[in-house]
């Protein structure tokens, strides 16, 4: 900072110049002088020049000249400038106004006067700095600021970009101020567009409006608004939608507009509908197989007393001669008897407790060697078709439970034919991947044959879709229907480790499609069995043991009639017991697998201790563990299915004895 | 088709900031930093809209404007003139100017690309 104010004198006469140096140095102030205008014009620049004494009259350009080219100086513009002139004449005063002068002195001059017009230019010189001063540092701060609202505008821009949900802001009336990256992507629309407008287009034109009101209602309410919707994206795809929608203030608290985030849970929603379809397919089989552990437990029980009435009613009938009345009401019972024993069977078969002794098969020759037994089921009014599958791989399954599930699917199929149409039966070859089976419950990965059953009969609405396997669910008639047909092709499909599929449609028909693992290991045909001829016994020895008495009781009369020597007990410790105090060998053991003490397997190697060869026959209303891992019997095992006939108790006795 | 804007601005901080604004929203900006410049990009460009600041080194915005209005191709395309001068007599400097409009400084950047956009509808 200079400490005196400095005031350049120009002049082309020195003794003026002396003269005013005489007047202001001692005033405090320093003089810078200039002979001429050129002279003056260069003085500045470099002087910190804070006021001008300017002679008008000078050789060169004179003192109106040199104020007009300070004047257009942006630097000097406001440089205080005094013109010094001997005329009175208006017209120079005129002249020196027109050309930017602030103040006139004349000669000769009054010092007094020099010194009041100085200082108060000065004063208002010093202002003009000061005001100069201002507005740089002014300027300065705008330009600082708006480099900060820039850098403020990137940084929001960039993060709401960097967001993978699409996101809006709008003002006030709800017209468009911006969206970011992902919203201009998903909508397919460009925030030129976008901005200044207040529809969406979003979506499907019927929630436009509710959009809008939408908007309306969050801007009354200032706060937070969320709700489910739908919207459509740039390729036209509705997307299951969650709004998120927030107010903003403005700088003095009003409501400046709204900030909106949109949710995409189509997944989500898709993933919902896929877990609750699985918890449908999940419950369903829960259900199936509670009911299936009760019809087993319940088949076990009526097979007992099936035993005993069977057995008894075959007994009765040898007694009887055919010409008796009563020969016939026996005959009656019998009947009725094995019909219910079909029902038992029918009910273990679904609750996978039936005993099984599965083979490697060829479907297509077990479909083959039954379809003249299948055709003469369904009537010669209904076309059945067959069409076997090329190149069939093995599966391993009890030969007479494809005959069950064909003769249930095919009369079903009858049934929903009304007496005309056409069924079908094929095989074919399936492989399921990993995401197949994802989507479908309980389906496992890996090869299956396929075996289908359809018709082009009333078919189903969902509904029944949903009942079908149920035990005792029918849509046949009284007395019509045992309802137990599909429940027991359910319940071998399952015996089976495979899966059955329903497709149906009211009006156009059925068709099951059953899968059953493929089996690595070579076909074999399925054996003949040889028609049942009694074959009696050559007074070997056989110890029964059975806690029902009826039973019990039962088959010591038909062993004892067919020439056995017939020991029995009805409990296992009476079982040992016996045994020891026989005195000669006991060839056969019959007994019942489950029992008060131990089961059948325990007992019977307790007793080879005793007798070393002895043979063991299992009998049973169901299987249970201790002989058959999942109702297959273990090799080598002997094992008759309560009810039992004669005939079939003979031939299970023989070939004990002889294996 | 992009919008296309030309913004007039001596001040490269503003100028800066008006041309991000817009770049964001999708303009196509072009720039010019005094008023003969502007005029000649305008009857060049044909843009959209023109952003105008009032003081311009070489000649005041509303006089480019005046000339511009004189202009048979430019004389249509509105003009915002971008000011702090919100003084009666700066408003009405820029009345007088058929299809104009004004924005005050310090600018909203929230705001900014949506009340241009009202202009050029």
């Amino acid at each position: 900072m200079k400490d005196k104010p400095v005031i350049l004198v120009v002049d082309d006469q020195p003794q003026n110049i002396e003269l005013l140096e005489a007047y202001l140095v001692p005033q405090g102030y320093e003089i810078v002088s200039a002979a001429s205008g050129e002279d003056a014009l260069e003085k500045l620049t470099g002087n910190q020049i804070d006021l001008m004494l300017l002679d008008i009259i000078m050789p060169g350009i004179d003192g109106f000249e040199v104020t007009r080219r300070v004047r257009q100086n942006t630097t000097y513009r406001l440089l205080p400038i005094i013109l010094i002139t001997v005329l009175r004449e208006p017209e120079a005063r005129v002249k020196g106004i027109e050309a930017g002068c602030d103040d006139f002195i004349t000669r000769p001059l009054d010092k007094m006067e020099l010194f009041a017009r100085v200082r108060s230019l000065l004063k208002v010189k010093a202002y003009n700095d000061l005001m100069s001063n201002y507005r740089k540092d002014l300027e300065s701060e705008v330009t600082r600021r708006t480099e900060e609202l820039r850098q403020a505008f990137i940084f929001q821009q960039c993060l709401i970009d960097a967001l993978s949900a699409p996101v809006f802001y709008k003002d006030f009336e709800g017209r468009f101020e911006g969206c970011n990256r992902s919203f201009e992507k998903f909508f397919g629309r460009k925030r030129a567009e976008l901005i200044g407008t207040s529809v969406y287009e979003l979506s499907p034109k019927e929630l436009d409006d509710l959009y809008q009101e939408k908007d309306q209602a969050l801007l009354q309410n200032p706060g937070i608004q969320i709700f489910e919707s739908v919207v459509k994206d740039a390729f036209g795809i509705i997307h299951n939608v969650v709004f998120h929608k927030a107010t903003f203030n403005n700088l003095d608290g009003s409501v400046g507009g709204l900030i909106g985030v949109i949710l995409d849970i189509t997944d989500l929603k898709t993933a919902e509908t896929m877990r609750k379809e699985l918890e449908a397919q999940l419950n369903q089989a829960q259900k199936m197989e509670a009911v299936g552990r009760l019809a087993g437990g319940v088949a076990h029980d009526y097979n007992n007393m099936l035993s005993v009435i069977v057995g008894y009613s075959e007994l009765a009938l040898e007694e009887i001669a055919i010409e008796d009345p009563v020969h016939e009401y026996i005959h009656a019972i019998h009947d009725a008897a094995i019909r219910s024993t079909d029902i038992t069977r029918q009910l273990l078969a679904f609750a996978r407790k039936q005993t099984i002794a599965p083979v490697a098969l060829d479907l297509n020759k077990t479909v083959e060697s039954m379809l003249r037994m299948l055709s003469r089921l369904i009537g010669e009014d209904i076309d059945l078709a067959w069409r076997p599958g090329s190149e069939l791989w093995p599966v391993k399954m009890d030969p007479s439970q494809v005959d069950q599930m064909l003769a249930n699917l095919c009369v079903n199929a009858r049934d929903a034919l009304h007496g005309v149409g056409h069924v079908t039966i094929e095989t074919g070859t399936a492989r399921f991947d990993a995401a197949y089976c994802a989507d479908h419950l309980g389906f496992i990965p890996g090869d299956y044959v396929l075996l289908a059953v359809s018709d082009d009969g009333c078919g189903m609405d969902r509904e029944t879709i949903a009942k079908i396997f149920e035990p005792f669910f029918t849509t046949k008639g009284i007395g019509q229907g045992t309802g137990l047909g599909l429940s027991t092709v359910y319940g071998i499909v399952k015996q089976n480790n495979g899966f059955i599929n329903v497709y149906s449609e009211p009006g156009k028909g059925t068709t099951f499609k059953i899968y059953l693992a493929r089996h690595t290991d070579q076909a074999v045909e399925a054996p003949k069995v040889d028609s049942l001829s009694i074959t009696h016994g050559h007074g070997e020895t056989i110890l029964i043991v059975e806690d029902e008495v009826s039973i019990l009781e039962l088959a010591k009369r038909i062993l004892g009639g067919l020439g056995y020597t017939v020991l029995i007990a009805r409990l296992p410790s009476q079982a040992l017991h016996l045994a020891e105090e026989y005195s000669s060998e006991i060839h056969l053991l019959i007994t019942d697998v489950v029992m008060p003490e131990m089961n059948g397997k325990e007992l019977s190697n307790r007793l080879r201790t005793v007798c070393p060869t002895l043979r063991t026959l299992f009998m049973s209303g169901y299987t249970a563990n201790v002989i058959a891992h999942r109702g297959v019997l273990d090799q080598g095992v002997q094992f008759m299915q309560k009810p039992f006939s004669k005939e079939s108790m003979a031939q299970k006795v023989r070939e004990a004895l002889e294996s | 088709m992009r919008k296309r804007v030309l913004v007039v601005d001596d001040n490269a901080n503003n100028l800066l900031l008006e041309k991000d604004l817009l770049e964001v929203a999708g303009f196509e900006v072009f720039e010019a930093k005094n008023a003969t410049d502007g005029i000649a990009l305008a009857r060049k460009e044909k843009p959209d809209i023109i952003l105008m600041d009032v003081r311009l080194p070489d000649m005041r915005g509303t006089e480019a404007a005046r000339i511009l209005r004189q202009d048979k191709e430019a004389r249509n395309i509105p003009i915002i003139f971008v000011t702090a001068s919100v003084m009666a007599e700066g408003v009405e400097e820029i009345k007088n100017i058929p299809n104009s409009g004004f924005i005050g400084k310090p600018i909203n950047t929230r705001t900014f690309v949506k009340e241009i956009s009202q202009f050029i509808k």
